[in-house]
């Protein structure tokens, strides 16, 4: 089953790739041409998001760097203790909403302190896989756009983070 | 947005100040600038390669065709979206999100923004779409969280594929929620 999984994972792309120039082949259509004019237009976006990418990281890798992750750590301990939390999953649940490489680190920390089968640590692992880095992919994805008030898409996407965080707690503490 | 950014990086400043961390702080500020430009040499030949991928299947039919075998699924989600290319990169950003290629999601998320902003003539304000389009993007995990499996193994897991199936389920409940939490908003508070 696993094997599976992973073979299909690997297989996304190559077979995405062959399907789309097959069936141009296959069309009779000047397959390289239009790749060329499309890798172009890509080129664009890459730059034309350059700026926004950099304040982001700003932002979010001076937030990390500053140490603030401690003082919100000795904030909410006591709050996580009540709930009957493992307290060293509080700074994974706060830095995985800005930052995918930040959190693979304290993702190996965790596992490094509580072991990698314990309830902890199987909860990190579903936390990291199932959540995604919300505040940092908002900022990316409506940066293409001209778009100031963003509505919903803020709550929204906290609310799905928190269900995930939620979810991962439940579900490990009975699988 | 512009409070949120000055607000993180002032919110930044003051702490590193009181704790003393102000050397680490102004690095982390130049070394992320660096690191930004790196990330986006990597996103760029990725993105250029996807977008010359899409031009081929655009222009010959792949993509119409696509769309409209999955408008059924679609049309769920995002009821007013006729236009078969937004809808195709909608699907694609899905799909490679739950794949794993992390790298190609991002770039056919930023195109699909791309696309709605187009449709939404620029405006200043998020259309439905957009939001919907956002907030279940993110609401995917992919199904083989390859980093989380290569660091359980080298740390001497007993099984480090075991969380895979914990995983999921949360991805199906973030999911469930996303949708819900959207739909819900937008009846609400309708434009």
């Amino acid at each position: 089953m696993n094997q599976f999984f992973s073979a299909v994972s690997a297989g996304f792309v190559p077979v995405m790739a062959s399907v789309i120039i097959g069936y141009g082949l296959f069309k009779k259509a000047p397959v390289y041409d239009y790749f060329i004019e499309g890798a172009k237009s890509g080129l664009h976006t890459a730059v034309d998001i350059l700026p926004f990418i950099i304040g982001i990281y700003i932002a979010v890798n001076g937030l990390s760097a500053s140490g603030f992750l401690d003082f919100v750590h000795i904030v909410f301990r006591p709050v996580f203790e009540f709930l009957g939390i493992p307290a060293e999953l509080l700074p994974l649940i706060f830095l995985r909403a800005v930052s995918g490489s930040g959190s693979f680190i304290i993702l190996q920390n965790i596992l490094q302190v509580c072991g990698p089968d314990s309830f902890a640590g199987r909860a990190a692992c579903a936390m990291a896989g199932g959540c995604e880095t919300v505040i940092y992919a908002l900022a990316l994805y409506f940066s293409v756009t001209g778009v100031k008030k963003t509505r919903h898409a803020l709550t929204g996407g906290l609310i799905g983070y928190f269900t995930g965080v939620a979810a991962s707690l439940v579900i490990c503490s009975y699988l | 947005m512009n409070y949120i950014w000055a607000g993180i990086i002032m919110v930044s400043f003051t702490y590193s100040c009181t704790a003393g961390n102000l050397e680490n702080f102004g690095q982390a500020l130049m070394s992320s600038s660096q690191n930004a430009v790196s990330f986006i040499i990597n996103l760029a030949g990725i993105m250029a390669m996807w977008s010359g991928l899409m031009e081929i299947a655009e222009r010959t039919g792949l993509i119409n065709r696509l769309s409209s075998i999955l408008m059924p699924f679609t049309k769920l989600l995002f009821p007013g979206q006729k236009d078969p290319e937004t809808l195709s990169c909608i699907i694609m950003s899905f799909m490679s999100n739950i794949f794993g290629a992390g790298n190609s999601s991002t770039v056919f998320a930023l195109r699909t923004m791309e696309k709605l902003d187009q449709q939404n003539h620029h405006n200043p304000v998020a259309s439905n779409d957009m939001c919907t389009f956002a907030v279940v993007n993110m609401a995917f995990a992919p199904l083989i969280p390859v980093v989380t499996v290569q660091i359980r193994e080298e740390l001497g897991s007993e099984d480090p594929y075991s969380t895979i199936l914990p995983a999921i389920l949360v991805c199906i409940c973030t999911l469930a929620v996303s949708i819900a939490a959207c739909k819900y908003f937008e009846r609400r508070k309708p434009h």
